[in-house]
């Protein structure tokens, strides 16, 4: 196996693309969409807005 | 009282509890020395540094006239029409070295040296009790990790003398008359969107009236005991803004909400429960309470959002500073991170996400915390993709890039930090042509692409400086991919992720769909 060549981009390009088509990377891609799910439901609290709270006076 | 229209004393706290005194509606100097407010000042100026108060009589304030006209003109006490205005300098200065000035004797105190000292000012209201009328005074110094982007350049014209108070955001206190939290809350909010947004400055009664005129109400809202999210969101509409509601009682959701849009020079409402400790980790309901964030503290140590380690900027925030009308301007919030147990009505007792608070409490001695509920922005109406759309395209993005360094870990692609906030198309210009790591020609390029006005900017970050800007159209519609331009400011990342738009159908690779556009938009355009 050759050395990877460290400032070659289209090199490091290449090596990525074989490794995301290939099963380890479908696998972990898999886990990272799973990650991007989890973030989105935290991100989407912030739009559970309780009704009858837009009715509640600020009073102090 | 002197008859002059003005004098001079050297600043002291009996000095400025006797000049609040004298200048309201007969409150007695024990009173106004065991306010909130003037404990506060007193420990503000200090760190100020403020050497002598200049006072200002039978000054007309604009915001007080209105409710003078509207209110107390009619009350069977005769309360005067004019307020007094406290004048803060950082050096000592004498009341003949003034007069001198004003007579056009510059030998004594000069123009430059009267401006340079000046801190800002604080009207007195002649009333009984909620005497704070409209103050400005400048921020704390700055430091690296203290930024409070909703102040501005204010100006006092003291007999023709221009005074500029270089960074600041009015604040006031609510008489509870006219005007409740809610309202001096969104009076600050106005006062810098106003400028941003050019719309018209309404004084606390024309909020007052704008939150409640369309709306049915059991009972009359004059005098006024508090304001609904409802209301405050029709005041925000009335200056033809759109209120953008957001949830904030998840911790990160706040710290992340909050730098989306304050970073932008837009200040936020923030909804809250104050909290009166009684024992322990117990803490029992004082009420709900609304404030004006207009800064915050990057002190804390970055940590991920979640377990996608998406690390943001905002994930450093451990302070706000807010103009709380019970406390004062540029009030201290700490995300400290602590827990309390609070059981509210019709609901079992759990534990909530708070804040510290600068409030004394109501009951024995107590800390009082500030459990966070609700934000409310004051939005352009072009401003229509909201921060949640911009971070969920930034996670999808960084996830990509975290995939990649696990097979080239030589670009050194994990652990960035994001950096995530709506800004103009003016500001993402003035900074890229300033940015360091760019050649010319892309910089030129980057600087002269057709952009829209509102922008989601995601800059990542590799040990503080950037790499990568994402661009988004914040005025698009959602389902677009919204993508205006990706700047690269490291030449191997950007030939790494050209050379994976060029060598492989972006189509096939296994990414979400916002990535794939990035790589469309890098084949296309670099």
């Amino acid at each position: 196996m050759t050395k990877p060549d460290r400032d070659n981009p289209r090199e490091m390009a290449q090596r990525a693309i074989k490794w995301f088509k290939s099963a380890e990377g479908q696998k972990s891609i898999k886990e990272s969409e799973n990650r991007v799910e989890e973030t989105a439901a935290l991100l989407a609290k912030g739009r559970e807005i309780d009704p009858a709270k837009l009715h509640e006076p600020f009073t102090v | 009282m002197s008859t002059s229209p003005f004098d001079v004393c050297p600043y002291s706290l009996d000095c400025l509890v006797k000049l609040i005194a004298a200048s309201s509606h007969q409150k007695p100097e024990d009173e106004v020395r065991n306010k909130s407010h003037t404990r506060y000042f007193d420990h503000y100026l200090n760190k100020l540094g403020v050497k002598t108060l200049l006072v200002e009589r039978d000054y007309i304030d604009r915001d007080f006239l209105e409710d003078y006209a509207a209110y107390y003109v009619r009350c069977f006490p005769l309360y005067r029409k004019t307020c007094t205005r406290i004048h803060a300098f950082r050096q000592e200065i004498t009341l003949e070295a003034v007069k001198a000035f004003l007579s056009g004797d510059e030998t004594k105190i000069g123009l430059e040296e009267l401006q340079t000292a000046y801190l800002g000012f604080i009207v007195v209201k002649p009333l009984p009790h909620t005497v704070i009328g409209r103050t400005c005074l400048t921020t704390y110094a700055d430091n690296t990790t203290r930024h409070f982007p909703a102040t501005r350049q204010f100006e006092a014209n003291l007999f023709g003398i221009k005074l500029p108070v270089v960074k600041t955001l009015p604040f006031q206190e609510q008489d509870s008359v006219v005007a409740a939290c809610a309202t001096s809350a969104l009076w600050t909010l106005f006062q810098s969107t106003a400028r941003e947004f050019q719309h018209q400055l309404l004084t606390p009664i024309e909020i007052t009236r704008a939150a409640t005129h369309l709306l049915p109400t059991e009972s009359r809202v004059i005098p006024n005991h508090g304001m609904s999210t409802h209301m405050m969101a029709h005041a925000i509409k009335s200056v033809n803004l759109e209120p953008f509601l957001i949830r904030v009682a998840e911790g990160k959701v706040l710290h992340a909400a909050i730098y989306s849009y304050v970073r932008a020079r837009i200040p936020l409402i923030l909804g809250i429960d104050l909290v009166e400790q009684t024992s322990g980790t117990q803490y029992d309901r004082m009420g709900k309470h609304a404030v004006a964030i207009v800064g915050y503290n990057l002190g804390g140590v970055p940590t991920p959002l979640s377990v996608s380690g998406l690390t943001l900027r905002s994930s450093r925030i451990d302070k706000i500073y807010v103009h709380d009308d019970q406390i004062g301007p540029f009030a201290r919030m700490a995300l400290d991170g602590k827990g309390v147990e609070v059981q509210f009505p019709g609901q079992p007792s759990r534990k909530y996400d708070s804040l510290s608070t600068s409030w004394s409490p109501d009951h024995g001695s107590g800390d009082v915390r500030a459990i966070p509920d609700i934000l409310l922005v004051p939005l352009y109406h072009k401003v229509r993709l909201t921060w949640e759309w911009a971070l969920k395209r930034v996670t999808e993005f960084n996830e990509a890039l975290v995939q990649s360094s696990k097979i080239v870990p030589e670009l050194k692609l994990l652990g960035l930090e994001w950096d995530v906030y709506v800004t103009t198309v003016n500001d993402v210009r003035d900074d890229l042509r300033k940015a360091p790591n760019i050649d010319a020609s892309a910089r030129f390029s980057a600087v002269t692409w057709p952009m829209p006005r509102f922008i989601w900017r995601a800059t990542a970050l590799r040990d503080d400086a950037p790499l990568i800007d994402l661009l988004f159209d914040a005025t698009d519609i959602d389902t677009s991919h919204g993508l205006v331009q990706v700047i690269f400011h490291d030449a191997l990342v950007r030939d790494f992720i050209k050379s994976i738009a060029d060598v492989s159908p972006i189509d096939s690779l296994p990414f979400a769909r916002s990535v794939k556009n990035i790589l469309h938009w890098v084949k296309a355009n670099l």
